[in-house]
Parts: structure tokens; sequence; C-alpha cells
């Protein structure tokens, strides 16, 4: 899972259509847009290479002028590639030994 | 609505490139701490310590799911300290008590049984003993934790229901001293000011208080006082260098029990310099001795010739200096407001009366009282002491607004707001706290109702008074929400009760300040609140002692569901008839106005307009107090109306430095003192079941002087045997620059029985206020072993 | 734009990458790996900071100089015990004493974008 926010730029006068053809991607989440053109965009991606993807299909529209990334999540991924297995336990543990009273 | 980790992480994309744009996005989130969900916050206070923080729990679905400050709270500005954020994570601990368990002798095994059954053995037994060996077979030892509702229910059952004043509660071994040592010298029970005092103090002494582990969120605001106006004068006097040290300009470090002399020395230093306030004297003040003889300024001073600085620094031994003394005694009476602030370290003392006594003669001296960040306040140790116990009649000697028991008309009014006939409640003060355990080593109490505190584990010498407890003598019941040492020892009949936020109630917190923490959640199934048990209890009372007064008690409450109607009622009574025209007038705050605040009401509060604004912030001064106002006796600016001073005056008290009940000698060389840890509340039944706060101080240990340990070979972490004249404990020793040469110093929460200091401690008590000496007794101590790996301990 | 974007992207993966790997490295002190060395039950009733004043000393010193280290805050408070462990402490958990400043804060900003974790100075000042 890898999840990304963007602000896409569009000229002001093709916001509507922008947001529809964004929209039309799939796995692309439109939150919000201004005036100006700026739309407030979230992707929800399979993997890095896919969300490459996403993002090159995004910049491809023609009413889109940038696309630019705020917010990146990669953490299942990273930790995969990195550990080849997920161990979130940030305090390994030792057996347990047995504590013992002073009586 | 349950938000997933994917659905979180979208929102946070959204959020961040929204924020790029200024732009507002449509979903109404305050950021991801804040992030919409359905979680209702509900307001209430913390209950575990005296200072009221106000808290909001929040609660989803029914659970407890998170915590946070109400920062508009005049007590807290929403700060916590970790006991509070973390106290909700009990609520739904396995261990919960949620079914009544009986044995018929001590020895046997609980057995679960049902609530009928248990009311029902509750009601014989206890209606049994009266019929049999009269009413004051009969007690109840109650707790600065119970709400108002509660102690004030408890008490009119014990005293207009069974005719007995054996009502008692553990503020005895922590406010006792505070409350006689305001009477005495004020002529009024509590402080005349409050917190607000701390922002506007320029010289702030603390003597006997470890604050910053005590009343951690009351010293944050020191803290602030301190590091945002360097020129405000932290003093602390203690024998202890503690943590609350770290913030004080100078520190006092002396042998135990010479505080009396030292605060005698700076009254010394005051007159000897002419710093005194002739005018304020002259207009306010009276001079006493002895019980309560009057003398004059002139014998007020000659007596403080035995306390020159020099003479009192012998006295007190240690680091003090004959020029600490003075510069300390300048500070305090030239700064332009000084607020003094004490705890256990006076008030659990043999002499605990005169040491409070001492501390209000220097505010009285040099009227550093009345005025802004002026003022002689007492930190309660929990969080009802003062609202429940205190004003409620929750101890044996007092009724309900302040209302001393041998006082016959008191007593008609108060049989009158009962409609009880009169004489109904007995003359004769009841048992105090120690004389009430004794009486049970006697045999003398034939039942017993502990509600909501461990007097196994906290009274002073406790082995000597848990043989009696132990005994099939008494039949005890005890209410609570967790096995205590007093459960697994003492009890017949354990009565699982309601939790805080289960329950709907009033605590009343050092300032006079009453809040209300209404029901947030259920109780496990099971738990009862207290005030649905005492009143179904009474009921069957009535039948069985077949007295219609009994059933008079209960009158106003019968058929109120037990959630918040039948709390509210039992405020109204209380707080509608029973505070009116006392100084701690609370009629103004019913639980309307109390739920209407982020705080609550400071008394004296008599009207629900005034209550709105918070209550009273100085009592005695006309145009803040609207009681000086009603009752004053003349044109002057402050009015001490306080009942127990007919002469409406402040009384400065002579009272000459006096040893502690035991002293150190040859066999018990050391002194012994015992204090609060931070990350832990009393006994631990609560603290000691989250994982944050028990691993943070899992067992108690001995902190010994660098000196003393390498004098007798004691490293870090050995084992170190304390024993004194009444008990032993093995704990592992820290060694550290803490306790002054001579002296040890342990914690006392700890529940095994190797580590229970409360077997060490001296139940000497204060003669006028029958507070034991928890902080100072004679011991021995020597290495037993090297370091060992120890096991919390919880019953 | 569109080369940036592809650039942040590889920085941030490698950014991720070496801090998960590292933590695979050998075990031994916090500060070398970024792990914990390992612990038993008994070791877990030894108080945070007891260790870290000697394995994490600036840290410790951050914390014990500032205004939480004064007012008692301790360890736990903001990053848990070992079952709720986080390094990095949830907003939310700032807000349980500091509600407002939380409100007060850019939505997409954690605490300490403005106050150096442990020792809280502002960073402007």
């Amino acid at each position: 899972m890898v999840i990304a926010g963007f602000v896409v730029q569009c000229q002001p006068q093709s916001q509507q259509d922008t947001v529809a053809a964004l929209e039309a991607i799939g796995q692309v989440e439109v939150f919000g847009a201004d005036e100006k053109g700026n739309i407030v965009t979230v992707v929800d991606a399979e993997s890095s290479a896919d969300l490459e993807k996403i993002v090159k299909r995004m910049e491809k529209l023609e009413q889109v002028l940038t696309v630019g990334l705020t917010y990146l999540n990669m953490e299942d991924e990273a930790e995969k590639i990195a550990l080849g297995e997920l161990s979130p336990d940030p305090f390994p543990r030792k057996p347990l030994k047995k504590a013992t009273m002073t009586t | 609505m349950v938000q997933t980790r994917r659905d979180f992480l979208k929102r946070t994309a959204a959020l961040s490139a929204a924020s790029y744009l200024g732009m507002l996005l449509p979903f109404n989130s305050a950021g991801e701490a804040l992030a919409a969900d359905d979680t209702v916050w509900h307001r209430g206070s913390c209950r575990l310590c005296g200072t009221g923080c106000r808290l909001e729990l929040g609660v989803k679905n029914g659970l407890p799911t998170a915590l946070r400050g109400v920062p508009e709270s005049r007590t807290n500005m929403g700060f916590l300290c970790m006991k509070g954020m973390l106290f909700w994570k009990v609520m739904n601990h396995t261990d919960r008590l949620t079914t009544p368990l009986y044995r018929a002798k001590k020895s046997d095994k609980f057995k679960k049984i049902s609530w009928d059954e248990a009311m029902n053995i509750a009601a014989d037994k206890f209606a049994g003993a009266v019929k049999e060996h009269g009413p004051n077979s009969v007690a109840y030892y109650g707790s600065g934790q119970a709400l108002t509702e509660e102690t004030y229910f408890f008490q009119k059952i014990f005293r207009g229901g069974l005719q007995t004043n054996n009502v008692e509660g553990n503020p005895r071994l922590c406010m006792a001293s505070a409350t006689a040592g305001y009477m005495t010298s004020f002529g009024a029970d509590e402080p005349i000011g409050g917190y607000a005092d701390i922002e506007k103090a320029d010289c702030i002494f603390i003597i006997g208080s470890n604050m910053a582990e005590a009343h951690p969120v009351i010293f944050r605001r020191v803290m602030r006082r301190k590091l945002d106006n360097p020129k405000v004068t932290v003093i602390n006097a203690d024998p202890r260098i503690s943590l609350t040290s770290r913030i004080a300009d100078i520190h006092l470090q002396f042998n135990p029990g010479t505080d009396l002399a030292l605060l005698n020395a700076l009254a010394y230093v005051i007159i000897d310099e002419k710093l005194h306030n002739e005018q304020f004297i002259k207009d306010y003040v009276a001079f006493k001795k002895g019980k309560e003889e009057s003398c004059d300024f002139e014998e007020y001073k000659k007596s403080l010739a035995d306390y020159t600085p020099e003479k009192a620094a012998t006295i007190m031994g240690g680091k003090v200096t004959a020029d600490q003394i003075r510069e300390v005694a300048r500070k305090f009476a030239t700064s332009k407001g000084t607020l003094s602030m004490w705890t256990m370290g006076l008030n659990q003392r043999k002499q605990g009366v005169w040491a409070n006594n001492l501390i209000h003669n220097l505010h009285i001296l040099t009227g550093q009282l009345l005025k802004e960040g002026a003022d002689s306040l007492s930190l309660t140790g929990q969080p009802n002491a003062c609202g429940g116990v205190r004003e409620a009649g929750g101890l044996c000697h007092i009724l309900p607004g302040h209302r001393p028991i041998e006082k016959e008309p008191l007593r008609n009014q108060v049989e009158e707001a009962w409609g009880v006939p009169k004489g109904r409640i007995p003359a004769e003060p009841g048992l105090h706290t120690m004389a009430m355990f004794t009486a049970v080593n006697e045999g003398k109490i034939k039942a017993m109702w502990i509600n909501c505190t461990s007097p196994v584990q906290s009274l002073p010498n406790c082995d000597l008074y848990n043989k009696g407890m132990a005994k099939d003598d008494t039949f005890i019941v005890c209410t609570d929400i967790f096995p205590t040492k007093t459960t697994e020892l003492a009890a017949n009949l354990v009565l699982p009760t309601a939790f805080h936020f289960e329950k709907t109630g009033v605590y009343g917190c050092t300032e006079r300040r009453s809040q209300i923490t209404r029901k947030a959640i259920n109780p496990p199934k099971g738990a009862r609140p207290e005030v649905e048990i005492i009143r179904d209890w009474a009921a069957l009372l009535a039948k069985k002692l077949n007295d219609p007064v009994i059933t008079q008690c209960i009158k106003p409450f019968e058929g109120l569901e037990p959630e918040y109607a039948l709390p509210k009622a039992i405020w109204d009574e209380y707080s509608q008839k029973l505070t009116k025209g006392r100084d701690n007038d609370l009629s103004g705050a019913p639980y309307e106005v109390l739920e209407g605040m982020f705080d609550g009401v400071q008394w004296p509060a008599p009207t629900a307009e005034y209550a709105k604004t918070g209550g009273t912030v100085k009592k005695f001064v006309r145009g803040m107090d609207p009681l000086a106002e009603k009752l004053k006796t003349d044109d002057k600016p402050y009015q001490f109306y306080g009942a127990a001073h007919p002469d409406h005056k402040l009384w400065v008290w002579l009272r000459p430095q006096a040893n502690p009940a035991e002293m150190p000698d040859a066999d018990y060389p050391f002194y012994l003192s015992t204090g609060r840890i931070i990350d832990h509340w009393h006994t631990m039944s609560i603290t000691g079941r989250i994982p944050e706060l028990l691993r943070a101080n899992p067992y108690a240990y001995i902190e010994i002087n660098p000196k003393d340990a390498t004098r007798l070979g004691i490293k870090p972490g050995d084992m170190v045997e304390i024993t004194s004249r009444r008990g032993t404990n093995i704990m592992p020793a820290k060694v550290y620059e803490g306790p002054i040469e001579g002296m040890v110093f342990a914690y006392w929460h700890d529940q095994h029985p190797d580590r229970m200091i409360n077997k060490v401690t001296i139940d000497a008590i204060d003669p006028g206020s029958k507070q034991p000496e928890f902080k100072i007794c004679a011991c021995k101590i020597k290495k037993v072993s090297g370091p060992q790996a120890l096991k919390p301990y919880i019953t | 734009m569109r080369t940036s974007f592809r650039f942040t992207l590889l920085l941030a993966f490698l950014c991720l990458v070496w801090t998960c790997a590292s933590a695979q490295g050998s075990e031994g002190s916090a500060s070398k790996t970024g792990k914990h060395p390992e612990i038993t039950e008994q070791e877990k009733l030894v108080a945070c900071s007891e260790c870290h004043q000697t394995a994490t000393p600036e840290v410790y010193k951050q914390w014990f100089d500032s205004l939480h280290g004064i007012g008692m805050v301790k360890c736990y408070q903001c990053h848990g015990t070992f079952e709720n462990f986080n390094v990095e402490p949830a907003v939310s958990v700032c807000a349980t004493c500091h509600k407002k400043m939380v409100e007060k804060c850019p939505k997409d900003q954690k605490c300490w974008a403005c106050h150096k974790p442990h020792s809280f100075k502002r960073a402007n000042k």
C-alpha cells in the first residue's frame, strides 16, 4: 500500500473537466479544488511502480500543468524490501527469565 | 465509523496537499490528533490527588478510549500528570470486582453470592451488632476519594439512622492537622486563597511537600511561574532533597522534626528586623498560648528568644546556616506576595497542628495573606478530602457544613434538615481513626464498613491493627473496585462498586472548589454505585431494626435511578439544606450550575449567579467574599467571620520546638520518612494495574544518603533490611544525595509484605488532630544481600 | 516539476529502505543501529530513563533540562510502554495536555516541526 497526496495544477477554467478526468483514473481521489485551479488529490496505489504509472497518467492529462507531491507513505513496501518480512516490534524479547522473590 | 489505517493515511495525504493551498477540506477534522470520529468527550475531574485537574474522558461505543485535559479549567489549565493521563485504562481491567463476595470466616475462601444475599448479610450484621452491642459497636471508615454524595449519605445513615458518630475516613491520616491548624489560626477550616495566587506570588515557600511528585500539576504552575519570572524566589524546606528542589533558589535541608524551630526562627528574624506588619497586627490579630490562653505581642516576641537564627541552625543540624534563615525570612516578609504550600511533611506529625500554626503565624505577622499572590495554602492529598470529608461530615467530630458535633443547636439544624427527631444524633464525637482501629483490636467494633480505602496497608504500624482486622470479632464490609490487601485480609463481604466516570458526583479539591463528574460509561456488569448500595442497605436496616427514622433518612431518595437522579437528590439535600448559611455555602451550586462549568465553584457561593463566576477566590475579603460583606462587624476590609474565633481575629500561636514521638538512638540510629511517588497512587490497586505506571516504579526502595551507605557498606541495589520497634521491611537500596545524612526514605505504595513500609512506621498521633506521625520514626538499617531480581506484587 | 516528483519519490524511498535496513544490523547499542537491544521481562521493570541516561545521554539531557524533565513528564507518557511503544508519538498524545496548541497548529505539521523533540525549545529561538 502506497498513499500519496498531490497538488495538481490546471487552468482554472478547465478545473471541472480536470477533476472528472483525474477521478476517471480510479485509485485517484479528489478532496477539493480552489478557484485558481489547484486540486487536492490523493492516490492509493498498490506499489511505488503502480504509483509512478498513475502519476504519469495524471501528468499526461491535457489540462494538467503540474503534479506536485506533498505527502508520501510507503511504509509497508519499504519494510518488505528491507526486511523481507514485517517486524514492527521495536523491543525484541529475550526468552522469559523467571523473576525471583526475596522471601 | 471505524477509521482504517488506509483512510487515515489518505486523509493525512489530503490534508497535507490542502495545507499547501491554505484550503479547508470539507471533512471536519482538527488534524490528525483530533481526527473526526464518533468519540464523545465527557468532562470530569481526575481522582488521583487533591489538585482537582479537569479532564475529558473520550468514549466510543460505550468504551473509554482516550483522555485529555480541559484547557479552560482554572485548576490545571489543561495539563495532566501520568496518573491523570492513564487511569482510565483500568476501567475494563480483568481484575475488576463484578460480583459480591462473602466468607463467614476470614480464614475461609470467598464465594460469589447474589446482590440480594449480600445486602441481607450486610444489613443483618449491622442491625445485629446495634441490637446486641449498641450503636457504637458499628463504624464507618471512608475515604477522601469517595464522592461527596457517598460520604454524606454514609454518615447520614450511620448518624441519623444507626445513631453513632463512629464515622471516619483516611483523611484523618492526611488532612486532620491542616484542618485543626486552619481552625485554630484563622477560625475556619480551609485556605483563604487558592491556586490563582501561584501566578501572582513573588516568593513561594514550600515546606514538607514534594509537590513535583505528589501534586505534579500544581508543581507545573509553580515551575512556570519561576521559569517565566526568574526573580521569583522559590524556597524548599525539607530534610530530603527532592525533585521539587530542582526549581528552588534555596533549599533548606535539616534534621527531620526540627522545622518548628525553623518556623519560629523565621518569625524571630521578621520581628527582630521589624519586617512585621504592625498595622495588620493591630487591626486583625490576637496572640494565644497553651490551649487558648490570651497573651500579647511582647510575650510572643519574648518566646521567640530561644529561636535566634544561630540557635535554630544548631537545633536543625544539617547544612542550614543562620544567614540562610535570615535571607529566607526577609524574602518571606518583603516580597510583594508570599505563598506557602505544604502537605504531609507538616501534617503527618505528632506536632502537626503546631507546625501548621507556625506557618500561619508567619503569614499573619507579615500580612502575607488576603492579597494577590499571598496565602497559606495547605495542599490536599486526595481528590475529595476537603469537599467530601471535611465539608460533608466525614470525620467523627464534625457534621455536614463544618458543624462541630458538640454544638447542640448545630446538631439540631442537621436533625431538622433530615426530618429526624431532635437528639437523634449523639452528642459525643465518635472514635477517631486510630482509636477506631484500636477498638477493632479490642473486639469492641462488631461491624465495620470500609469504603474505597485500604487501611491494612495505609495505617501506620499496620501489623498491629491488621491483627484486629483479621480476627472474626469484627464483621467487615469492603466496597471497592479491585481486590486490595484489605479485602484479602480483613473483609467478610466485598461489594463491587462503580469507578469514577461510571457514576455521578462531586469532588471538592484543595482550593475550596467543588467540581462535578457525570457518569460517562456503564460500570462492569455486577458493579453498583455506592449511593445505590447505601440506600438499599439502609432500607433493609430499617426493616430489621424496625426503625422508621432510618426509613426517614432515605425517604427523599426512594425510587430514584442511581446513575444521576439519586446523587443529584443527595447533593441537593446537602448543598441546599446543610451548606446554606454556613461558611462552605454551596447553595448556589446545584448540579445544573456545576455542569455548566469547565471547572467548578469555590465556596462560599450562596447564589447561582455568583457561583457561575467561579465563586470566591479569596475568603474574608470584602468585595471578594459575599459572606465578608454579609457578616461584617466593622468597616475594615477583612472580616474573619470563622465560627471558631468569636473575636473575629486571626490568632498567632506561641508554639515551641518539640521533638517527634520517636528520636533516633543507639539502637535505632536513623530517621525513617515516607512519601508518595509520582507514578503511583496510594496503595497501588489502580496504578499497579496500568503497565506504564507499574513499570515506572514497580516496587519500593529505600533511599540512603551516600555517606551513610558508604559507612554501612551498602551499594546501590543491595537488599537492605529496615527495622523499627514495630516491624521490618527488606527492599533494594537507592543511594543518592536525597535524604539528609542519618535519614532514610521509602515510598509507601508497595503491597508486597516485605516492602510495605507502614509495618515500620509509627502510630503516635498529634494530640489535637489525632493524625499519625507517618513522616518520622526511628529505625536501623543493614545490608542483607546483594541486588536481587524482584517482582512487582499486586494483590 | 515532473522530474522533481520522481526525484522526491526516489529520495523518500531510499531513506525508508536505509532506515529499515539499518534496523536489521547487528545487535548493540540503540544509538548505533536504531534497534533496541533485547531485554527480559525483568529488565522491562527498569525505568526507560535509567538506561537511556547512559545509552542516549544527549537525548536524556535534552529531556531532563526541558520543561518536561523538570515538570516530571516521563518517557512513557509520550512514547508508551513496551506493548504500545511509538518512537514518534501520535499528536493525539500531545493533545492530552496541549489541546489548544494542537488545534492552533497547521494540520499537516507535527508538533516537533517547531518544537525540538525532547528539549521542546522552539526551533526558531
